[in-house]
């Protein structure tokens, strides 16, 4: 199962692009915008350790303080829906974007269980040319295992000077387009109501998932 | 070599009948229902044998083996037997780097092969990294890619998990090379399944993304071809594709949406 190694990768898809609450996170500098945010989400999964140990859903609280104000999850789940946007009511979008917010919430915070201190190393960009859209670059390094290189894309709307993110990119795989996938599936079979009742159930099961991962991980020998 | 020839002259011949991706359904727009994924013609024989491989094979032998292995070996044995595996795949990695035209990294690979071999004890120990060769993967799969042969449909392999013709026939043509003619079945067979052990131990943080994702099947096959054409180009980015047009969409896009939640 040779393409599992880049699965390794791909859960830190998830690990990044969050904000501290210093309100200086922000401006023209993306890339050190993200690092920031990064390196502030580790400091406080590794505070609060513990209580991420008792009970394993604080990890959705922790995604929701430090990572979903500088997500774009309206941009992630305008390409996540593709084409089918154009032809859904108004109040189904609205609900496909909330429910999709809180999927995230949960992919991100299951994601995350798993962080174990690993170091990243954020590469320095080319600030002066950035216009709507960036590209910031990292990777993750741990002793006796290949490098993971990651890029988050993060863009900044129209008269703003907020960056935010909308998509990681671990090893080449794209969590949109692998979403869109997907999504374009479940959405041709059964229209956005399907895709939307699938999200939820996801939601409800990821919390038994993210607890017995934590149970799992607290008994193992590392692997 | 001649085995090795005549896996090329197939390749050759296949290539010509392997599905693109650019075949395009122009149906695709008014045919509520349908899902067909161009890139994967053999869907439904595949999903179940996804199935095979996750819910069964994986369930209730690989994943508690790997979880034994690694709970029983200590951390030194497991990296020793990893290093000599991967090991013997130096001379693959080097020839098939020679005939990508990448001729250094074809040069350290064997390199690496010889120190490591020597000095490293049989490939226990990785000296040649800590003497600045890093080691350079490259399969056949991906020499017939850069030599301009496409994938062909997307397959569930039985056992090996996701793969394309393309792949699989490199994964034969790979293994019928030396070393591993020199080696003994049983030895082959036990570098086959240290391989599967290792791959799936590093992937044990990932197993809940997997069976959270909305539909597994879809997600893995989805991950192995975007990190395939990652390999292959070398993990250089690929051609920018931000465009002017799509921003336009996405102001439609928000302009039939309320203000979620009042922030942004």
């Amino acid at each position: 199962m040779r393409v599992l190694t880049l699965l390794s990768g791909l859960f830190l898809l998830f690990s990044a692009a969050g904000a501290a609450a210093q309100p200086e996170a922000q401006s023209h500098d993306p890339y050190s915008f993200v690092e920031q945010v990064a390196q502030s989400t580790f400091r406080r999964i590794q505070q609060d350790k513990d209580l991420i140990a008792d009970q394993p859903r604080h990890m959705r609280t922790i995604v929701r303080d430090e990572l979903v104000p500088h997500l774009d999850y309206r941009f992630a789940a305008f390409k996540v829906l593709g084409q089918y946007f154009r032809h859904a009511p108004r109040a189904q979008l609205e609900e496909f974007v909330t429910v999709f917010r809180d999927y995230l919430v949960v992919n991100y915070a299951s994601a995350l269980t798993v962080y174990e201190d690993q170091s990243v190393d954020f590469q320095p960009g080319n600030k002066d040319r950035l216009k709507r859209f960036a590209v910031v670059r990292a990777v993750i390094r741990e002793p006796g295992k290949p490098d993971i290189k990651l890029s988050f894309k993060v863009r900044r709307a129209k008269g703003e000077d907020n960056w935010k993110a909308f998509d990681l990119v671990a090893e080449g795989v794209s969590m949109i387009d692998s979403k869109r996938s997907e999504f374009g599936q479940i959405i041709r079979r059964g229209g956005l109501g399907e895709a939307i009742a699938r999200m939820r159930q996801a939601i409800d099961r990821g919390s038994e998932s993210t607890e017995a991962l934590a149970r799992v991980y607290q008994r193992e020998i590392t692997l | 070599m001649k085995p090795f020839l005549s896996i090329i002259l197939l390749v050759v011949t296949l290539s010509g009948c392997a599905v693109t991706p650019s075949d395009s359904h122009e149906s695709e727009e008014n045919v509520v229902g349908e899902n067909t994924d161009p890139r994967d013609p053999l869907e439904s024989v595949n999903r179940s044998l996804w199935y095979l491989n996750w819910d069964i094979l994986d369930r209730y032998l690989l994943r508690p083996v790997t979880l034994g292995y690694t709970y029983i070996m200590p951390d030194v044995a497991r990296t020793g037997v990893r290093n000599a595996v991967q090991n013997l795949e130096e001379p693959t990695n080097s020839l098939n780097s020679f005939l990508q035209g990448k001729g250094q990294d074809g040069i350290e690979s064997l390199a690496r092969f010889a120190v490591n071999s020597t000095l490293g004890l049989l490939g226990l120990v990785d000296v040649a990294s800590e003497l600045g060769l890093t080691r350079k993967v490259e399969d056949l799969d991906e020499t017939l890619a850069v030599w301009g042969v496409e994938s062909g449909p997307f397959l569930m392999v039985p056992l090996l998990g996701p793969n394309d013709t393309r792949g699989l026939i490199g994964d034969i043509g790979d293994n019928i090379n030396l070393p591993y003619a020199l080696l003994n079945t049983p030895l082959n067979l036990g570098r086959f399944v240290l391989n599967a052990i290792e791959n799936r131990a590093s992937l044990m943080s990932q197993e809940a993304q997997i069976n959270q994702s909305l539909d597994p099947y879809t997600f893995v096959k989805d991950v192995y071809i975007q990190n395939k054409a990652f390999t292959i180009r070398d993990g250089q980015p690929p051609a920018a594709t931000d465009d002017d047009e799509m921003m336009d969409d996405f102001d439609d896009f928000e302009d039939s949406l309320d203000d979620v939640d009042g922030d942004d």
